[in-house]
């Protein structure tokens, strides 16, 4: 089985088990490392960073944070921990439904002919920041709306403006995260800025491949437990032609993997694991998918002939 | 001839003093109204989160006995902590006070679940019934608050007031209407906002009757936690009883909420960012 088409299939039955799981009883709490959004009626599980979110402004910044509160903050950690430690970044490229969103998009796109638009390597730098500032917005704000220092509507800051809130919801027939909501100035202001990134995002992922994943803060947060993840994408520079197709399918456009010439491993802060470089590359064994040391795909020239042929 | 006068005097002494007294037993001794309040802010602690709440009370009314349980239902989507998934029923130990100092009762919650308080709080011939139905969002896995398990709700009163659970097991918000079904079919029930009288309603013929929370500015602009207490109460002259239930009330979420503005920025965010990647971005070579 070609491996775009395994994991075309695990995108399908993993969004439809996030999204709608929770109709048929599926519950699998709030320490999912991916997008499975908490606003959409009748969902599966909760992405952590929600969690990750009530439990700083919640669990860590009340006096009581020594009793059990905590433990149970641990109790999601160690959760997530464990569930990057096991799938790493199949999460991202193989499991989450708004990456599979963004897939669709693509697709659309490559339907009407319309090219990908790059984005300058430079610029690409500097939004790679975007996502570790993320990461400190969230773990910030809560806790001063926690103590009281500012609105307590400030509880949820990731949420207000993940486009993930008004985009997914969408597909369980849920608008109400498409308003503009007039409460008071912080809910204006979230509302207004959900809807901007929404509308930022739904371009950039028609002419962008896996845009959001550029400044997505899970991703950033998967990458920081890299060390714990057995999942890696792995090089032999000795087998490698230098014909740059990895480069050219990579949805994330990442130049390591067709660069490196001495390292084995060539998973870089970007990398989603989805496996396209390696099913496209002609060179028997010069790339693979280990889960430590056991090998779960090689490439091989047979199947980035049946690659080729099928694109 | 005398006596025949003493006869009457005698009668109509007695005949007014009969009427005096049903006078009395109809509307001198009207039951003052009791109901359960919110009081602070919900608390975590070791023990699971903490709600606290006092009953609202007439200064100077002083209680011969005090008895409050509580019927805990899980929610659906809740992690069992007490190990059950049916509506527990637990009594709790209220001190009466010796003096003016108010009544404090603590809720221990490790879990979402519904809480139906039930006080009843005797003063002489007067009896008050006052129920509190909230939702809560429990943090903890610990729940002993010293609460004693009991199989049955006392029988204090077949014409307790009950709420949909399906509708109810959210947070009640202002402009959603309330439904609460009672036994006590065409009564007149007050209506308290916050603790002011706001209107009277009547129940129908099979007891219910509803009222929707208007939309508050105050609630809109303090924090999503923020809410107030509905208050429902029956006065009951026949039976010396007064029932309340208090439903605390939070911010409509989507009250003050504007769909087509929220398009409009929508469309504005896609217009801008589109003119900005056909204008400023260069295309993909390889594809």
């Amino acid at each position: 089985m070609r491996l775009s088409r395994l994991r075309h299939t695990v995108q399908y039955a993993s969004f439809l088990a996030l999204m709608y799981g929770g109709r048929f009883g599926l519950r699998l709490g709030s320490a999912v490392p991916c997008f499975s959004c908490p606003y959409v009626p009748g969902c599966g599980g909760y992405c952590y960073l929600m969690g990750l979110q009530g439990y700083i402004g919640f669990g860590m910044s009340f006096a009581v944070a020594k009793g059990i509160g905590l433990l149970h903050a641990l109790a999601y950690f160690t959760l997530f921990v464990v569930l990057v430690a096991v799938f790493g970044k199949l999460w991202c490229g193989w499991i989450c439904p708004f990456g599979l969103i963004q897939d669709w998009f693509s697709s659309v796109r490559r339907f009407f002919g319309i090219r990908e638009r790059v984005i300058p390597f430079e610029t690409k730098q500097r939004l790679a920041y975007v996502k570790y500032g993320l990461l400190v917005y969230i773990a910030v704000i809560p806790p001063l709306a926690t103590a009281g220092l500012i609105h307590q509507d400030f509880y949820l800051p990731f949420c207000g403006i993940c486009p993930g809130k008004s985009i997914l919801p969408l597909f369980a027939g849920e608008t109400s995260y498409m308003t503009l909501n007039f409460d008071n100035a912080v809910s204006l202001g979230f509302s207004a800025a959900l809807l901007m990134t929404t509308g930022i995002a739904l371009v950039g992922m028609f002419f962008k491949e896996r845009f959001f994943c550029i400044f997505c803060p899970m991703l950033a947060l998967i990458h920081m437990l890299k060390p714990l993840t057995a999942l890696r994408l792995i090089k032999a520079p000795s087998s490698c032609t230098g014909c740059g197709n990895c480069r050219r399918v990579c949805p994330m456009d990442i130049e390591t993997v067709h660069r490196e010439k001495t390292s084995r491993d060539v998973q870089s802060e970007e990398c989603l694991d989805c496996g396209r470089c390696v099913e496209s590359c002609p060179s028997g064994g010069a790339l693979g998918i280990y889960f430590s040391k056991l090998k779960l795909f090689a490439s091989s020239r047979a199947c980035a002939a049946e690659t080729r042929k099928i694109r | 001839m005398k006596i025949r006068i003493t006869i009457l005097v005698l009668a109509v002494v007695l005949l007014s003093l009969h009427k005096t007294q049903a006078f009395a037993l109809s509307e001198g001794i009207r039951s003052e109204p009791v109901w359960w309040s919110f009081t602070g802010q919900e608390k975590t602690s070791d023990g699971g989160t903490v709600i606290s709440l006092s009953p609202v009370y007439p200064d100077g009314m002083r209680f011969d006995d005090i008895e409050v349980v509580y019927i805990s239902t899980p929610g659906k989507n809740s992690d069992s902590s007490r190990g059950s998934d049916k509506p527990e029923i637990y009594r709790k130990k209220v001190e009466r006070p010796a003096d003016a100092s108010p009544i404090n009762v603590q809720i221990y919650s490790g879990r979402t679940e519904l809480i139906d308080l039930r006080g009843r709080f005797s003063s002489g011939e007067r009896v008050c019934y006052a129920q509190c139905i909230f939702s809560c969002y429990g943090k903890s896995g610990l729940t002993d608050d010293g609460s004693e398990r009991i199989s049955d709700a006392p029988a204090w009163r077949s014409a307790l007031l009950r709420m949909d659970d399906r509708k109810f097991f959210y947070r009640a918000q202002t402009g959603e209407t309330i439904t609460v079904a009672s036994d006590i079919p065409d009564v007149s029930v007050d209506v308290f906002n916050d603790g002011d009288f706001v209107l009277e309603i009547r129940s129908d013929a099979s007891g219910v009757f509803a009222y929707t929370p208007p939309h508050d500015k105050s609630l809109a602009s303090a924090g999503y936690s923020a809410k107030k207490d509905i208050v429902f109460g029956i006065d009951l002259p026949e039976e010396a009883a007064y029932l309340s239930v208090s439903i605390p009330v939070y911010r409509a979420f989507y009250g003050n909420t504007s769909l087509a503005g929220g398009l409009s920025v929508l469309a504005a965010s896609v217009s801008g960012t589109l003119c900005f990647v056909i204008l400023r971005s260069r295309r993909f070579r390889w594809r």
